[in-house]
C-alpha cells in the first residue's frame, strides 16, 4: 500500500464522522418532536487489504444508520392509547352529565320536589286557603320545569356525543388517507433496499398509529414491502394504499352508528375515543335518562291517581293534577256511577257496570263527558251493546259537542244495517256511510279516530279480525267541543270508554320488516308498572312480550294481525305480516318528560277533599298526597321519590368517579409507557453533546491524517 | 433506563400539573366552605347529606304544621274556656233561680241574663278563626249551629301531620263541644230561660243536671285539647332538638374542616416551591451548556 493510500483513510474518516455529524445534529433538532426516533451511525472497517502477507484495514465506512425502535413497547403503547381514549371520552361524557344532578351545588331535582310535596302539606293545613292552592300549583310547575331542563341536558349531552363520534368518524378517515399515502412512500423508498430505511415516514406513520389509537380500537399488521394494513372492527381502513372511508348514520333512536365497508360495527368498537363516546351513550340511556323518567312518571302516576279521585273546592272531580300519562281519560263504569258525566237528554244510567241511554220519550238521547274536550290528534273507543228491548239498536260517538243541536257523530245505525259518521243539527245528517248487517244483542268495540280533518271509524266485531276501518269522513276541520255517547230510539249500552290523545300515546319502536303498530295505549294507569317493553316475533305467528330492562319474559301468544296484545295495563295492537326476529320497542317513558306538565290550571280544582258533597274544610286527599313523599313506591322498585333520586344522583356520582379514576389511570399507564419508549427511541440532549465532541475530535483527528501524510510526501518528495 | 430530555420535562410538568390541581381543590374547598364539589368527589357523602336534607326538610315542614296546629288549638281552648266560664256563670245563675226566696220578677231578670249568655254561648260556638269556623267539621265555610239549634257541621277531624306517619286533629266538631248525650247547651240554656220566665221552680230544678253535664263535657274537651297541645309542645321541642343533630351530622359531612385544609394548603404550597426551585435547575442543565 502506497503512502496515498493514507490520504484514503483520513478521507474515510471526515466523511464517516460527517455523516454521524450529520445524524446527531438531526437527533438534537428533532429532540421536541413527537413520535421521532433516535438515530445512530454504524460504522465499520474498509475492507482490509492484504500487504505483504498482512491483513490492514482500509479506514473506516458508514455502513447503515440504526433507528432506535422497539415494536414491543410501539405496540404496547398504541394498545393503551386506545384504552386512554375511552377513558377520556367516557368521563368527558359522565363529568358532564354529574354536573346536570349536581346536588352539592344545588343543582337537580331534590329541592323542587320537596317544595312540591311541601305545598301540598300547606294545602292539607288550609285546605279552603287560595294561597296555598296557588303556591302549590307554582311548586308543581317548578318541579316540572327542573325535570325539563334536567332531561334537556341530558338529551344535549347525548347530541353532543352523537356530533363528537360523527367528528371523530370524520378525522379517523383523514388519518387513513395520511397512513395509506406513507404506506405508498415507504413501499417506494424502501423498494430493494430492504425495510427500515424510509425511517421517517415510519416515525410519521407511528406517531399516526398513536393518533388512530386514540380515536379508535383498530388492529394492523404489515406486509413485507412495508404496507400496514388497519383494520377497525374487523372490516379493513386501510389496505396498503386503499383506503375504506368509515361513515356514521343515525338510528331510529337518533343515535349515530358507524359503518365501515357497508356494515355497522359500533357493537364491536369498545375502545378508543369512539367506543367511550358509545359506552357513555349506553350509561346515560340506560341509567340517568330512563331512572329520571321512571321517576317523574311516577309522580304523575301516583299524584294522579290519587288526585282523580278527589273534588275540588268547585265541586269537581275526576281531574288530573299532571298531563296523564298517555290515557286522556278511561271509564269502565265499576265504580257503579257515572260522575263527570252530564246527561242532556235521556235517561242515562249505570246499570251493573254498564253504561246505558234510553231513549224511549223519543228524545234523542244525550250524555257528555265535559271534560274531555275534542282535540285535532285523538282517538275515542267504546264498547256497544245492540240491546233490542226498544223498537231500535244502535249507538254512537259523539264529539265536537257544542250543544243539543250541535255535535258530531260516529256510531251504528241499525235500521238501514250501516256504520256511520255525521253531524246532527236537530237531525242526523249521515256525512258517510258503510252498509253492514249491524246484529241485534251483540257487542261491538268502535273506536273513532280523528286528525282534526279526517275522521274514521274502526269496528271490532269480536270475530278475531280487530279493529276494521269501516267508514272515513271529512269535516275540513273540527271543533274542541266536549265528547259523549248518544243513542237514538233505542236503549244502548256502553262500556270500557277511552279516549286517548295520540300526541301522548305510549311511544314505540318499529324493528320490523312487514309488522306495524296500529295504537300503543295505556288502558289501565293503575296497573301500569312503567317498564319498557320488548316485543318480540320468534317466528311469524307468534309473538312474545319481554320487559326491556330485566329481559324477563312477560306474556307470549299466537299472533292475530289487528288483535288487541294486553299486559301490564297497556294495550298494543299490531297489524301486517310479521317475520321471524322481528321486534317491537313500547315505553311508557320515553315521551314523559315531554309532555310532563301540570294539568290543573285553576287553584279551585285542585282536590284536597274526598267527599262529594262541597266540604272546605276536607283535606283528607290533601293529606294523602302528601304523605306520597315518605311511601314506598312499588314501581320504584319500593323506593320513596326522595330515595330512588338520591340513588340515582349517587349512581351518577360513581359512574363520574369511576370513569375520572380509570382516565388517571390510564393516563400514568401512558406516560410510563411513552417514559419507555423515550428510553429506547428518545433524545437526550447531553448524550448528543458528548456525541458532537467525540466526533468533532475525530473529525479534526481524520483531518491530522491528511495533514500528516501531506507533511509525509513532503519529505519524500525534497529527498 | 436511559432517561431522555423529553422524559424529563415530561415528568416536570406532570408534576406541576398535580401540585397545581390539587392547590386549586384545596383553594375551591376553602372558598365554597364544601367538601365536596360534585357527587363523584364523595358519593357516599353526598347520598347522606341528601338524606340529611330531606329529614331537615321534613322536619321544618312539621314544624311549620306543627305551629299551624297549635293556633288552631290555642285559639279553640281560649273560646271553650270562655264557654266554660258562660256555663258556670250560667248554673251560678240556675242555682240563685232555685232558691225558694226568689220572686218572679227576679226569676225574669235572672232569665234575662240567662238569654244574654245563651247568646253569647252562641256566637262563641259560631266562631271564626282565620276565616274558619272552628266547630264545623270539615263543613268551614258553614256555621256550626243555626238559629234553631241546629248542628250545621258534620264530624270531619281535620288532620294535620306532624311526624313521619303521625297526624293530629285541630279542630274539635260542634256536636261534641256543644252537646251532652244528644241535647245542645243551647237547649239546656233555653230550657232554663223559659223556665226561669214561667216561674217554673221544677223546670229550674230540672235544668242543673244537664248543666253539670255539659260542664264537665267541656272541662273533658279542654283536657283533651289541653293534652294535645302538650303533645304538640313536646313533637316541636323533639323536633327541632332532632333537626339541631342532623344540622350538625349534614355539616360535619359537606363542610370544609378549615384548619385541616389550610394546613393542607401550606404543605402544598411548599411542595409546589420545591418542585419550582429544583426543575429550574434540573431543565437548565445540560452538557450544552459546556461546550465552546
Amino acid at each position: 500500500m502506497s503512502l496515498f493510500g493514507l490520504f484514503d483513510i483520513g478521507k474515510s474518516s471526515i466523511l464517516a464522522t460527517q455523516t454521524a455529524l450529520n445524524v446527531t445534529s438531526n437527533n438534537i433538532a428533532n429532540v421536541n418532536t413527537p413520535g421521532f426516533c433516535r438515530e445512530e451511525v454504524i460504522l465499520d472497517i474498509v475492507t482490509p487489504t492484504s500487504i505483504g502477507g498482512n491483513f490492514i484495514g482500509r479506514g473506516v465506512t458508514v455502513s447503515g444508520i440504526k433507528r432506535h425502535y422497539d415494536n414491543f413497547i410501539t405496540l404496547q403503547l398504541i394498545g393503551q392509547n386506545q384504552n386512554y381514549g375511552r377513558s377520556t371520552a367516557l368521563e368527558q361524557g359522565l363529568s358532564q352529565v354529574e354536573q346536570i344532578f349536581n346536588e352539592a351545588k344545588g343543582l337537580g331535582l331534590s329541592g323542587y320536589l320537596r317544595d312540591y310535596f311541601n305545598a301540598w302539606q300547606d294545602v292539607a293545613t288550609n285546605p279552603e286557603g287560595q294561597p296555598q292552592r296557588t303556591v302549590l300549583l307554582q311548586k308543581a310547575n317548578a318541579l316540572v320545569q327542573s325535570a325539563k331542563q334536567m332531561e334537556n341536558g341530558l338529551l344535549d349531552t347525548l347530541r353532543q356525543i352523537n356530533g363528537n363520534i360523527a367528528d371523530i368518524a370524520d378525522r379517523i378517515n383523514s388519518i387513513a388517507a395520511n397512513i395509506a399515502s406513507l404506506n405508498e412512500k415507504i413501499v417506494q423508498l424502501e423498494a430493494g433496499l430492504g425495510t427500515e430505511k424510509a425511517s421517517s415516514f415510519r416515525d410519521e406513520r407511528d406517531r399516526l398509529f398513536n393518533e388512530l389509537g386514540e380515536l379508535v380500537e383498530f388492529n394492523s399488521y404489515e406486509d413485507k414491502n412495508g404496507a400496514v394494513t388497519i383494520t377497525v372492527g374487523r372490516k379493513n381502513l386501510v389496505e396498503g394504499t386503499k383506503v375504506n372511508t368509515l361513515s356514521t348514520a343515525a338510528d331510529i333512536e337518533g343515535d349515530n352508528n358507524i359503518f365501515l365497508g357497508g356494515e355497522d360495527i359500533t357493537s364491536l368498537l369498545n375502545k378508543g375515543q369512539i367506543g367511550g363516546y358509545i359506552a357513555a351513550r349506553e350509561e346515560i340511556k340506560s341509567t340517568s335518562l330512563h331512572d329520571l323518567r321512571k321517576l317523574v312518571a311516577s309522580i304523575v302516576k301516583e299524584t294522579n291517581l290519587l288526585h282523580n279521585s278527589g273534588y275540588g273546592l268547585d265541586g269537581t272531580t275526576g281531574n288530573n293534577f299532571f298531563n296523564p300519562l298517555g290515557t286522556s281519560y278511561f271509564d269502565d263504569f265499576s265504580d257503579g256511577n257515572n260522575d263527570g258525566w252530564t246527561i242532556v237528554a235521556g235517561t242515562w244510567a249505570v246499570e251493573g257496570q254498564e253504561y246505558s241511554g234510553d231513549d224511549s220519550g223519543g228524545v234523542v238521547a244525550v250524555t257528555t263527558m265535559d271534560k274531555v274536550q275534542t282535540t285535532n290528534n285523538m282517538a275515542i273507543e267504546t264498547d256497544f251493546y245492540s240491546y233490542t228491548d226498544l223498537s231500535s239498536y244502535n249507538g254512537f260517538i259523539i264529539f265536537d259537542y257544542n250543544g243539543p243541536n250541535d255535535f258530531k257523530y260516529a256510531g251504528a245505525r241499525d235500521g238501514a244495517n250501516y256504520w256511520t259518521i255525521g253531524y246532527y243539527d236537530g237531525s242526523f245528517n249521515n256525512i258517510e256511510q258503510y252498509p253492514e248487517t249491524i246484529d241485534s244483542d251483540k257487542w261491538y268495540r268502535m273506536r273513532m279516530t280523528t286528525d282534526g280533518i279526517k275522521t274514521t271509524l274502526y269496528v271490532d266485531s269480536g270475530d278475531g279480525n280487530g279493529f276494521v276501518k269501516k267508514v272515513e269522513a271529512d269535516f275540513g276541520s273540527i271543533g274542541s267541543g266536549s265528547v259523549g255517547l248518544t243513542t237514538d230510539y233505542a236503549h244502548a249500552h256502553f262500556d270500557n270508554f277511552l279516549v286517548t290523545s295520540n300526541s301522548s300515546p305510549l311511544s314505540t319502536k318499529d324493528y320490523s320488516s312487514g309488522a306495524y303498530i296500529t295504537s300503543a295505549e295505556i288502558t289501565n294507569l293503575s296497573a301500569l308498572t312503567l317498564d319498557e317493553y320488548d316485543i318480540k316475533f320468534a317466528d311469524a305467528s307468534n309473538y312474545e312480550v319481554y320487559n326491556h330492562q330485566t329481559g324477563v319474559l312477560l306474556t307470549s301468544g299466537a299472533y292475530s294481525a289487528g288483535n288487541p296484545i294486553n299486559f301490564d295495563g297497556v294495550r298494543v295492537v299490531i297489524d301486517g305480516a310479521p317475520a321471524a326476529n322481528d321486534s317491537f320497542f313500547i315505553s311508557p317513558l320515553t315521551d314523559v318528560i315531554k309532555n310532563f306538565g301540570v294539568a290543573v290550571t285553576d287553584p279551585q280544582k285542585v282536590a284536597a277533599s274526598l267527599s262529594g258533597t262541597t266540604l272546605p274544610g276536607d283535606n283528607t286527599l290533601a293529606l294523602q298526597i302528601a304523605q306520597l313523599s315518605q311511601s314506598n313506591i312499588s314501581n320504584l322498585n319500593g323506593a320513596t321519590f326522595g330515595s330512588y333520586y338520591s340513588g340515582l344522583v349517587s349512581t351518577v356520582g360513581s359512574m363520574s368517579r369511576a370513569a375520572s379514576d380509570s382516565l388517571t389511570f390510564d393516563d400514568n399507564l401512558r406516560f410510563e409507557l411513552e417514559k419507555r419508549r423515550e428510553a429506547v427511541s428518545g433524545v437526550s440532549l447531553d448524550e448528543e453533546a458528548a456525541n458532537l465532541i467525540r466526533f468533532q475530535r475525530s473529525f479534526e483527528a481524520g483531518a491530522r491524517i491528511i495533514s500528516v501524510t501531506d507533511e509525509l510526501l513532503q519529505t519524500i518528495i525534497n529527498l | 433506563m436511559r432517561v431522555t430530555s423529553f422524559t424529563i420535562f415530561n415528568q416536570l410538568t406532570r408534576a406541576f400539573q398535580r401540585n397545581v390541581n390539587e392547590l386549586s381543590d384545596l383553594y375551591n374547598k376553602l372558598s365554597s366552605g364544601r367538601k365536596m364539589d360534585k357527587p363523584s368527589d364523595d358519593v357516599i357523602g353526598t347520598a347522606r347529606a341528601m338524606d340529611y336534607k330531606i329529614s331537615i326538610n321534613d322536619n321544618e315542614q312539621y314544624k311549620r304544621n306543627i305551629d299551624e296546629a297549635e293556633s288552631h288549638l290555642s285559639f279553640t281552648e281560649t273560646t271553650l274556656s270562655s264557654v266554660s266560664g258562660i256555663l258556670t256563670r250560667v248554673r251560678e245563675l240556675a242555682i240563685e233561680g232555685a232558691n225558694g226566696s226568689q220572686s218572679a220578677d227576679s226569676r225574669a231578670s235572672i232569665a234575662e241574663e240567662a238569654a244574654a249568655l245563651n247568646d253569647q254561648l252562641m256566637s262563641l260556638a259560631n266562631t271564626k278563626f282565620r276565616d274558619r269556623y272552628i266547630f264545623s267539621g270539615f263543613k268551614t265555610s258553614t256555621e256550626a249551629f243555626d238559629s234553631n239549634f241546629i248542628y250545621q257541621g258534620d264530624t270531619g277531624l281535620i288532620n294535620v301531620t306532624i311526624d313521619r306517619n303521625a297526624n293530629i286533629a285541630i279542630n274539635i266538631t260542634g256536636d261534641k263541644a256543644f252537646s251532652v248525650n244528644g241535647v245542645t247547651f243551647f237547649k239546656t240554656l233555653d230550657d232554663l230561660r223559659t223556665a226561669l220566665e214561667n216561674n217554673d221552680l221544677a223546670g229550674i230544678q230540672a235544668a242543673l243536671t244537664p248543666l253539670d253535664d255539659a260542664i264537665n263535657q267541656v272541662s273533658n274537651i279542654r283536657a283533651d285539647v289541653g293534652a294535645r297541645l302538650s303533645y304538640l309542645e313536646n313533637q316541636k321541642s323533639r323536633i327541632e332538638d332532632n333537626n339541631l343533630n342532623l344540622k350538625t351530622v349534614l355539616s360535619n359531612t359537606e363542610d370544609t374542616d378549615m384548619a385541616e385544609t389550610i394546613s393542607e394548603v401550606s404543605k402544598t404550597e411548599a411542595a409546589l416551591e420545591a418542585l419550582r426551585q429544583s426543575g429550574a435547575k434540573i431543565i437548565s442543565q445540560s452538557l450544552m451548556d459546556f461546550l465552546g
